[in-house]
């Protein structure tokens, strides 16, 4: 398993509410649940399971006629790394937002 | 467009989107992207923001070689065409497993038969290791796509006194690039998000000198100097009509190019110009792509790498590539 290159708030979105189901995910629930476009969340999928943080099986076919959905889960390792990770990532952030902040008693 | 042929549409997106991508991802992006579409009504969302999702997520995703870029405005194309209802044309894919990826017998220096698994090769078909070695790392090709990024947004703003929207997304793609052989490579493809304006200058004295500022800045960086799509691959008068919206630069509705850069780097550039749209079919396009954050009317640029090494991987390039020394390279596997 290898890190995905740059973890961005649409990665940790996506990694967010994979880790908050009990069940795999299919693309377009994801899309719905994180609110960013389909054009943004399917490159993070396939970066992240390039990176062997996720896995993908298609739904069986008899649950019904037509394409399959396919459906994502983080693999054991992808779980624990994107705990890890976003707490990295919001640990970041609020140091980002410390040092943007004025300090007490500076002029206006 | 009546519903049934908007579904038609739909799906004519999707296919065509799909079939742009990687042959490792077509067939799944495919079928995932179909069902996405049957199935997006359970969850309130628009197939349409399935369909141009798609587009985006290729545009987005693709490596941006120079194939590829007049593949993305292939795509816009797609589009545009089936939005009047043109049936597209179906894009065969073939089925090859690349489980093994390609395989030759050599003989090596001692007259000796040996097995080349070109699945394991290191760089990328065609691109020429000791470029790979004596050009920019991987790690430098990111510093120098964001600073010539900067640049080029600088210089057109003092140029022209425009105004930046934000690029549909603010990522940078950096993954590994296949080798063309069936196998993944060491190098790393980058798709920087790149940068738009709000508006386009109109004539083409204008864009011939935006395109001038672009080539200044870039050769800086040892890039070569800007060439234009319809240049590079001639068509006929109807087909650059087609394709561009104009049988001239200065009538062209679209107007596209690519500056190349060392070791497999691009900057590819575009202005769309939709005063010179004199059947509709590019407004059209443009106005439904406004949702997926592309601006309708814009200079457009974005910085790319096709295989860069980082620095960390430069040992096992070297070691890994000692196994294919000599032999000659078989036949790439292009999309």
């Amino acid at each position: 398993m290898t890190a995905p290159q740059r973890l961005t708030a649409p990665t940790v979105e996506v990694l967010h509410a994979l880790l908050d189901s009990t069940e795999p995910l299919w693309g377009l629930q994801l899309v719905k649940l994180t609110e960013r476009p389909t054009g943004t969340v399917y490159p993070i999928l396939s970066r992240l399971e390039d990176a062997g943080w996720l896995t993908a099986d298609w739904e069986a076919e008899s649950d019904h006629p037509g394409p399959r959905r396919r459906l994502y889960r983080l693999t054991a390792e992808g779980s624990t790394a994107a705990a890890q990770a976003i707490a990295d990532y919001q640990v970041r952030r609020a140091a980002r937002a410390a040092t943007l902040r004025p300090s007490a008693g500076s002029p206006a | 467009m009546t519903p049934r042929a908007r579904r038609r549409f739909d799906e004519h997106v999707v296919r065509a989107a799909a079939a742009t991508l990687p042959r490792r991802l077509r067939d799944i992006r495919r079928e995932e992207w179909l069902a996405d579409l049957e199935h997006a009504h359970n969850l309130g969302i628009p197939r349409s923001a399935v369909a141009f999702g798609a587009v985006a997520a290729v545009l987005t995703a693709r490596p941006r070689t120079e194939v590829s870029a007049k593949r993305a405005l292939a795509i816009a194309v797609v589009v545009a065409t089936a939005v009047v209802g043109v049936p597209v044309v179906a894009v065969a894919a073939s089925a090859i497993d690349n489980a093994r990826g390609i395989v030759t017998t050599e003989r090596d220096a001692d007259g000796a038969e040996q097995t080349v698994y070109w699945r394991d090769y290191p760089g990328i078909a065609g691109l020429d290791p000791e470029e790979v070695l004596a050009g920019p790392t991987f790690e430098q090709g990111l510093i120098d796509g964001e600073a010539m990024t900067a640049e080029i947004q600088d210089a057109l703003t003092a140029e022209f006194g425009v105004d930046w929207a934000a690029p549909p997304s603010d990522e940078t793609t950096a993954m590994r690039a296949e080798n063309q052989f069936g196998g993944l490579s060491l190098l790393r493809v980058i798709n920087a998000p790149g940068a738009q304006t709000t508006s386009v200058p109109r004539t083409w004295a204008e864009k011939e000198r935006a395109i001038a500022i672009i080539g200044e800045v870039t050769a800086r960086y040892g890039f070569g100097a800007p060439s234009l799509d319809q240049d590079r691959w001639p068509q006929t008068a109807e087909d650059r009509i087609r394709d561009y919206g104009g049988a001239t630069p200065e009538t062209q509705v679209l107007v596209s190019g690519v500056v190349e850069g060392p070791t497999g780097q691009w900057l590819f550039f575009s202005f769309q110009d939709l005063a010179q749209d004199r059947t509709g079919r590019f407004t059209e396009q443009a106005e439904q792509s406004v949702a997926y954050g592309w601006q309708p009317e814009s200079i457009s640029f974005a910085y790319g790498a096709n295989g860069l090494l980082p620095a960390a991987d430069r040992a096992e390039f070297a070691q890994r590539m000692q196994a294919f020394g000599g032999y000659p390279q078989p036949e790439a596997q292009i999309d």
